[in-house]
C-alpha cells in the first residue's frame, strides 16, 4: 500500500516535472521567433530608410559616388540575405557601408547643419540601435532556449520532443565586429 | 535586506536583479500582511455601524410588518459569551469573524469600487497636472527621444509606450499608468537640452526597465489600497461635512458617467494626492439639533479610523512600502543595464541628474514616479545650490523615502561594470562624532518609538469608545423602534 503510493508520488511528480519542462521548452522557442520577427522588421525599417538618406545627400556629395554605390549595393545584398548567418553578415557589411557614408558626410557643412540630413542621421543611428537591441534580445532568448535544452536531465526530454537548438544572429568576421560611429550627437560629455 | 547590507564590489546584473526581486517579494508579502493588520482595528470600528444599518432597516421593516425577533436569539448567544459559556475555540473564532468580517468585506467592496473608477490610478489627472503634451513631429531632439526609448522596447521585447513631454527646465523622467499595456513615458525638455542621447537612453532603459518589471501593475495596487482607506474616511465623513459630502458625490458622479473631463480629473487628483486625507484638517463639526447628535458616532468612527490610518502608516505600512519601492528602483536600476549593456550610461546619467535634476512643477503627487526624487535633486528651488553629495547616511534613506539614495545607487552600478572616477575621500570619523552620531541616533529612534506607543494608546482607547457608543447609540435607536412597535 504505502510502496504503491509512494511509486505513484514518483511518477506523478516526473510527469508534473516534464509537462512544466516541456511548456517552458515551448515558451522559450517562442520567444525565440518572436525575437527572430522583431529583427525583420527592423532590418526591412532599415532598408526602406536608406534610400532616402542617399537621395538626402547626393545633391552635395555627388563626387562621393563610390561611397553611395556601396551603400545601394550593400543594401540590395544584404535583402536578398537568408538565414540569421548569412543576413548577419550582410547587414554588417551593410552597416560598415552606412557608417562610412555618415562619416564621408560629416566633411560636408551643407549637410551637416541641414535639418532634414540631421533627422534622416537621426533615424538611421535609432534604426541601427534598433538592430542591434533586437538581436541582442533575440540572442538572449536563443541562448536561454538552447541552455534550457542542453541541460541535463532537461535534454533527454528535449532530445526526445524533437527541439534543436536555435541559430545566434552572430557577426563572425573580424572586421566587422569594429562598430561604425553613427551617431552625430553633440559635443561628447568632458571625461 | 537590501537595506542593510553593504554593497557588493562585484556583481552581475542578473545576480543584482535576483537579489532584489527576492527583496521585492518578500517585502510584498510583510507590506501585504501589514495592510490586513491595519484592517482589523478599521473593521472593528465600522462593523457596528453596518450592523446597525441592518438593524435599523430589520426595525422598520418590523413596524410595517412583524419580523420575528432577531436580537433576541443575538442578545441570548452574546450573554452566554461573555459568562463563558461559550468559549470553545470554535465559538471564539465564530466571534472573532462576525467582528471583523463585515468591516473587511466592506473594505474589499470599496477597494474593487476604486479600482474600477475611470482612470482610477490617476495616470491621466497626473498627465494633466504635469501638463504634458505630444511630442512635436520636426522637433529633432523630441523624436530622437522617440527613438531612444523604442529602441529600450525592442530591447525588453514590449510594445514602445507612449510618449509625453513635460516643458520644465529641472530634467527628470517618469512613467506613468496603470498596466505595462498603457504606459506613458513622461520626459521634461530639460532633460531632452541637456543630457546627450547615450544619458538619454540610460535613463529610458530604467524606465522601460521598470514597466517590464511590472512596477506599474505594483504601484496600481499601492495607490488603490491607500485610496481605499481614503475613500472610506470620506464616506463616515459625509453627512457631517460639507467638503467630504462634496466629494464624496463627486466620486460617485464620476462613477456613475465613467466619462473623465477637466474638472472631475482634478477631483480624482485631489482624492489621490490628499491619499488618507489625514492633511485635510478636520471638518467643521455642526452639532445644531438634538436629532443631528445621532451623527456622533459617526464623528467619532471616522476619527477611530483616520487615527489607526495614522499609527500604521507610520509606524508600519508607510516604511514597508517605500522600501519596497527603493527595492523596485535598484531593480530597474539593473534591468536597464541588462537593455543598454551600458552600466556606465547609467551612471554618468544619474550623476549629471545630482546637478541637473529637479522635480517638475505639480509633480509632488507623482514624485515616486520619476527616475530620481526630490530627496535627490533641489526640491524644487530652481537656481539652488546644487545638492552636497549624498551618501548613505540616516536621512537620505530615512523611513519614507521612495527612491533610493542617489550614492548607494552609484556605487551598485559601479559593482555592475560601471567605469566611475575614484570615490570622494571620506570625512574622518573621530571616536567621539560616532559616539554623538550612535547616541543621537538612538534618541531619535526612542522618541519615534515613545510617540508611537503613545499613538498606537490612543488608537485602541478611540477605537474602543467608538465601538461603546456605536453600540449605545444603536441601543437607543431600537429600544425606541421598540417602544413605537409595542
Amino acid at each position: 500500500m504505502n510502496v504503491s503510493i509512494s511509486v505513484l508520488a514518483v511518477v506523478v511528480a516526473v510527469a508534473l516535472w516534464a509537462v512544466g519542462s516541456y511548456n517552458r521548452l515551448v515558451r522559450l522557442r517562442n520567444q525565440v521567433a518572436n525575437g527572430w520577427r522583431q529583427i525583420d522588421v527592423q532590418l526591412k525599417r532599415r532598408h526602406d530608410l536608406i534610400p532616402n538618406l542617399v537621395n538626402a545627400v547626393r545633391g552635395a556629395m555627388d563626387f562621393e559616388r563610390d561611397t553611395l554605390t556601396a551603400v545601394m549595393t550593400a543594401r540590395a545584398k544584404a535583402q536578398s540575405a537568408s538565414g540569421p548567418a548569412e543576413s548577419a553578415r550582410r547587414e554588417g557589411q551593410l552597416s560598415e557601408a552606412v557608417g562610412r557614408l555618415l562619416m564621408v558626410a560629416e566633411n560636408y557643412p551643407a549637410l551637416r547643419s541641414n535639418e532634414n540630413v540631421k533627422m534622416l542621421q537621426e533615424e538611421l543611428s535609432g534604426t541601427e540601435n534598433k538592430v542591434g537591441f533586437a538581436r541582442q534580445f533575440y540572442n538572449d532568448a536563443v541562448t536561454a532556449f538552447n541552455t534550457a535544452q542542453q541541460v541535463f536531465p532537461a535534454s533527454v526530454l528535449a532530445s526526445a520532443a524533437g527541439f534543436t537548438p536555435a541559430e545566434l544572429f552572430e557577426i563572425t568576421d573580424a572586421s566587422e565586429r569594429d562598430v561604425p560611429v553613427v551617431t552625430l550627437a553633440p559635443p561628447t560629455r568632458p571625461a | 535586506m537590501a537595506l542593510t547590507d553593504d554593497v557588493p564590489l562585484r556583481t552581475d546584473f542578473f545576480a543584482e536583479q535576483r537579489r532584489h526581486r527576492r527583496a521585492s517579494r518578500r517585502l510584498a508579502h510583510a507590506a501585504a500582511a501589514a495592510v490586513a493588520l491595519m484592517g482589523i482595528p478599521v473593521s472593528l470600528v465600522i462593523a457596528p455601524l453596518l450592523y446597525g444599518v441592518v438593524l435599523i432597516v430589520l426595525d422598520v421593516a418590523n413596524l410595517l410588518h412583524p419580523l420575528p425577533s432577531v436580537t433576541g436569539p443575538l442578545a441570548a448567544a452574546a450573554h452566554a459569551f461573555s459568562n463563558g459559556e461559550l468559549s470553545s475555540p470554535m465559538a471564539m473564532t465564530l466571534a472573532g469573524a462576525a467582528v471583523i468580517a463585515p468591516g473587511m468585506a466592506a473594505i474589499v467592496v470599496l477597494w474593487l469600487g476604486v479600482r474600477a473608477l475611470p482612470d482610477g490610478d490617476g495616470c491621466e489627472s497626473h498627465l494633466r497636472a504635469l501638463a504634458a503634451r505630444a511630442p512635436r513631429p520636426g522637433d529633432l531632439e523630441e523624436r530622437q527621444l522617440q527613438n531612444v526609448v523604442e529602441e529600450m522596447s525592442v530591447a525588453a521585447g514590449l510594445p514602445p509606450p507612449r510618449i509625453r513631454l513635460i516643458d520644465s527646465p529641472a530634467a527628470n523622467a517618469a512613467v506613468f499608468g496603470s498596466s505595462g499595456a498603457g504606459a506613458t513615458i513622461v520626459v521634461s525638455r530639460g532633460l531632452l537640452d541637456g543630457f546627450s542621447r547615450e544619458d538619454t537612453q540610460a535613463l529610458a532603459g530604467h524606465l522601460v526597465a521598470s514597466i517590464s518589471n511590472g512596477d506599474l501593475e505594483i504601484a496600481s495596487v499601492l495607490g488603490s489600497t491607500l485610496q481605499t482607506f481614503g475613500l472610506l474616511i470620506t464616506l463616515l465623513d459625509a453627512p457631517s461635512g460639507p467638503a467630504s459630502a462634496g466629494r464624496f458625490r463627486r466620486v460617485v458622479r464620476i462613477a456613475l458617467r465613467r466619462g473623465l473631463d477637466d474638472a472631475d480629473a482634478g477631483a480624482i487628483g485631489d482624492m489621490l494626492a490628499a491619499r488618507l486625507l489625514l492633511d485635510d484638517g478636520p471638518e467643521p463639526v455642526r452639532i445644531e439639533s438634538k436629532y443631528e447628535r445621532l451623527r456622533a458616532p459617526l464623528i467619532v468612527a471616522s476619527q477611530a479610523v483616520k487615527w489607526t490610518l495614522f499609527v500604521f502608516t507610520t509606524a508600519l505600512v508607510g516604511p514597508m512600502l517605500a522600501l519596497l519601492w527603493r527595492s523596485r528602483r535598484y531593480l530597474a536600476d539593473a534591468t536597464a543595464v541588462q537593455l543598454t549593456r551600458n552600466p556606465g550610461a547609467l551612471w554618468h546619467a544619474l550623476a549629471e541628474l545630482i546637478q541637473k535634476g529637479g522635480m517638475p512643477e505639480a509633480s509632488a503627487a507623482s514624485s515616486y514616479l520619476f527616475v530620481v526624487g526630490p530627496e535627490t535633486v533641489g526640491w524644487q528651488r530652481p537656481g539652488a545650490p546644487p545638492p552636497p553629495r549624498v551618501d548613505d547616511k540616516m536621512g537620505t534613506n530615512s523611513l519614507l523615502t521612495f527612491h533610493p539614495d542617489i550614492g548607494r545607487r552609484l556605487r551598485r552600478l559601479v559593482a555592475q561594470g560601471a567605469a566611475a572616477p575614484p570615490p570622494e575621500p571620506r570625512a574622518v570619523v573621530t571616536p567621539l562624532r560616532r559616539l554623538l552620531t550612535g547616541a543621537g541616533t538612538v534618541l531619535v529612534w526612542g522618541l519615534f518609538g515613545i510617540g508611537m506607543a503613545a499613538a498606537a494608546a490612543g488608537m485602541v482607547l478611540v477605537v474602543g469608545v467608538s465601538v461603546l457608543m456605536d453600540v449605545l447609540v444603536l441601543g437607543l435607536i431600537h429600544a425606541f423602534f421598540s417602544l413605537f412597535a409595542a
